[in-house]
């Protein structure tokens, strides 16, 4: 993925890039406002990566120029600004997603593959399949094997999220604020105790098991 | 919010009420003037009325001393002469004999000394002549002659005197009370403009000032102070918003750059022992952020700027949300949840502190409770919403309960548990922004949060 890093604090920047580049992503850096801008303007990037507090032109006005000028790179706040009315001015600018620091890379990384896979998106599917797994989402059914199982209308959801992500990494946080609508973490295991539910249902008795936990990070759909 | 809304009784307005005070001035300022011109009047007119009759009693009983004529013939000679007095002459029977005017017996017996009369005293006057005012003279063998002048100009003077006294009441009465409704409405409605204002700004919008008018009257100075204030009080609550915001920032970030360091470090450097000192600095960092992140939250929950967003939400729904979503986690921590909240409850809020509120307090239940049933409960009571959170488990102690709303405070139960302190001081900080409170009592046994918000 082609990354434009829009970060004044060259060492932020630094470990930035030596923590996305070894997942194999392009990382180019920003020192200010006016160069992402105008970098970001050039084009050739998959998803922007910007602070808000910037130098020269601050992130906010960097990214409303953009969404003027008709450029939907998608772009990510990554910023210490984490006040309750931030983050809904930063998807108001035209963010397509905020991330408060400091924050765990697994988080940043997932968000970042989450933003690129949307802007590539397929037009809507009325079903999704993985493996011998199927979810209608018009008639909100879903069956493996054949065999009809009754879900929860969150568990729905929570499968339904997985799997329009599926062989990616979703975060709690992620499955808090898309599933839930939670902006905070409750201390509370609310989203183990649902994947633990939603795993009973889908994963028990049948083969191979699809959902995946990966420690301190997230859970994953896939085949293997 | 609990606020009194303006008061739109009039008698309760301290403008109406200065004008009544001083229409009562003015009035009875009025009344004095009109009985002094009333006082004075009569007593002139009576004054000059009562010396010409007596003159003409004392020329009439000198002609009737000189020339030795009966009574009666005095009486009508000098009744020929005129003069506009009215003459009465009775025999000592009670007859009348001579004159220009007739009394019943019964004034005749009354008439001692100067005495007043109206014609419907029992007295045959001319036309026009409504009430005579004169003196009655008895003789030694019982005759009486009277003597009296044509009271009704005095008469018509008083009307006059109350008809132009009623006029003048009732004009100063009338414009009185019409000054004072409008200059009572005139103050009532800057009054409630500035209490509309100051209610907007209460609710977050610092940006807003009260209305200043032209006039440089004691409003419009009171408006200029206070918006002076105001001001003061927008540049230092801005002036505080930077600080935290500076703050924030030159905390963060190199928390940021810690973090991701440790990150990259646990990653370069294999080695379980290694990794596990990785994971065991990184959970710290994460604990103080969280720290961190709970007190900014707490102050800027408390400075209120958070009302401009509120919204009428559906918390019914957000409670079954929320019940929803903690139903596996109570489930998996052999906790049995009920909810019993009906549908269609509306209040005035922001959605995601008062889910941040209720999922502290469900917090509560499922990390330091140690219960085995848990309730979530919601009420419209009047013009409020109550909702209960109640388990079963240990309780706290009536001492104690007031104090784990403090700040940092952990009860010694739950120290090597998950968690902060903050919880609950964010959760009450969140009921105060929405008006409200939240109150924990015994459950009998456990224990329950009533949490009591301003609805719609």
């Amino acid at each position: 993925m082609r990354i434009l890093l829009i970060e004044d604090d060259p060492k932020a920047a630094a470990n930035l890039r030596a923590g996305l580049e070894p997942e194999g992503h392009q990382v180019t850096v920003a020192p200010d406002g006016r160069d992402g801008l105008l970098s970001a303007a050039a084009g050739g990037f998959d998803v922007l990566i910007i602070d808000r507090m910037l130098p020269l032109l601050d992130g906010l006005t960097l990214l409303r120029t953009l969404r003027g000028a008709s450029i939907h790179t998608p772009a990510l706040f990554l910023t210490a600004m984490g006040g309750l009315d931030d983050r809904l001015e930063g998807l108001r600018a035209g963010g397509d997603d905020y991330l408060v620091k400091p924050f765990a890379f697994e988080e940043l990384s997932a968000r970042l593959i989450a933003l690129n896979r949307r802007s590539a998106a397929p037009p809507k599917r009325t079903k999704l399949k993985i493996a011998d797994l199927e979810l209608d989402r018009l008639s909100r059914t879903v069956q493996r094997a054949g065999r009809k199982i009754e879900l929860k209308p969150k568990e729905f959801e929570l499968l339904e999220y997985l799997l329009l992500h599926q062989g990616e990494v979703v975060t709690r946080t992620m499955l808090l604020e898309d599933v839930w609508g939670f902006h905070f973490v409750p201390q509370t295991v609310i989203v183990e105790a649902h994947i633990s539910r939603l795993r009973g249902k889908i994963d028990h008795g049948f083969v191979p098991p699809l959902i995946h936990t990966y420690r301190g990070a997230g859970y994953k759909i896939d085949v293997a | 919010m609990w606020r009194e809304r303006p008061s739109r009784t009039l008698l309760k307005t301290s403008g109406f009420r200065l004008a009544l005070r001083s229409l009562a001035l003015s009035l009875g300022g009025a009344i004095l003037v009109f009985l002094i011109i009333h006082r004075d009047a009569d007593t002139i007119w009576r004054e000059q009325n009562d010396i010409a009759v007596q003159a003409a009693m004392s020329d009439l009983l000198s002609d009737i001393q000189e020339d030795n004529q009966n009574v009666a013939q005095n009486v009508r000679d000098t009744m020929d002469e005129g003069g506009g007095l009215f003459f009465a002459d009775f025999a000592p029977d009670g007859s009348f004999r001579a004159g220009n005017f007739n009394v019943t017996p019964a004034v005749l017996a009354s008439w001692h000394g100067t005495r007043n009369f109206e014609r419907e005293d029992g007295l045959t006057l001319p036309p026009r002549v409504l009430a005579v005012r004169g003196v009655a003279h008895r003789f030694g063998n019982g005759e009486v002659i009277i003597i009296a002048a044509n009271a009704s100009p005095l008469l018509t003077l008083n009307a006059l005197v109350a008809r132009s006294f009623a006029a003048v009441f009732g004009t100063i009465l009338a414009l009185g009370l019409l000054s004072g409704y409008f200059s009572a409405r005139t103050a009532s409605r800057r009054v409630d403009g500035y209490a509309i204002a100051i209610n907007e700004i209460m609710d977050g919008d610092l940006t807003r000032r009260l209305a200043v008018g032209r006039a440089g009257d004691e409003f419009d100075r009171l408006a200029t102070g206070l918006n002076a204030m105001l001001q003061r009080l927008q540049e230092l609550m801005e002036n505080l918003r930077q600080v935290t915001n500076d703050i924030s920032h030159d905390l963060r970030s190199p928390l940021a750059r810690l973090r991701e360091h440790l990150e990259l470090s646990r990653r370069r450097f294999a080695g379980a022992e290694l990794t596990s000192m990785f994971d065991e600095a990184l959970a710290q960092i994460d604990q103080a952020l969280e720290i961190f992140t709970a007190m900014l939250r707490i102050a800027e929950v408390e400075a209120g700027a958070r009302r401009r967003n509120f919204a009428d939400l559906p918390i019914s729904e957000i409670l079954d949300g929320l019940a929803e979503a903690y139903e596996p986690a109570f489930s998996a921590a052999g906790i049995g949840l009920t909810v019993d909240v009906p549908a269609g409850l509306v209040l005035r809020g922001d959605k995601e502190l008062l889910q941040q509120m209720l999922a502290n307090l469900l917090d509560n239940v499922t990390l330091h409770a140690g219960a085995t049933q848990a309730r979530i409960q919601a009420a419209q009571v009047g013009r409020r919403i109550s909702i209960e959170i109640a388990d079963n488990g240990a309780g706290i102690p009536a001492a104690q309960r007031g104090r784990v709303f403090q700040r940092f405070v952990r009860l010694d139960a739950s120290r090597h548990l998950p968690g902060h302190g903050l919880g609950l001081s964010l959760a009450a900080a969140i009921a105060a922004l929405h008006g409200g409170g939240i109150e924990l009592q015994d459950n009998h046994p456990g224990l329950k949060a009533v949490i009591s918000l301003g609805a719609k």
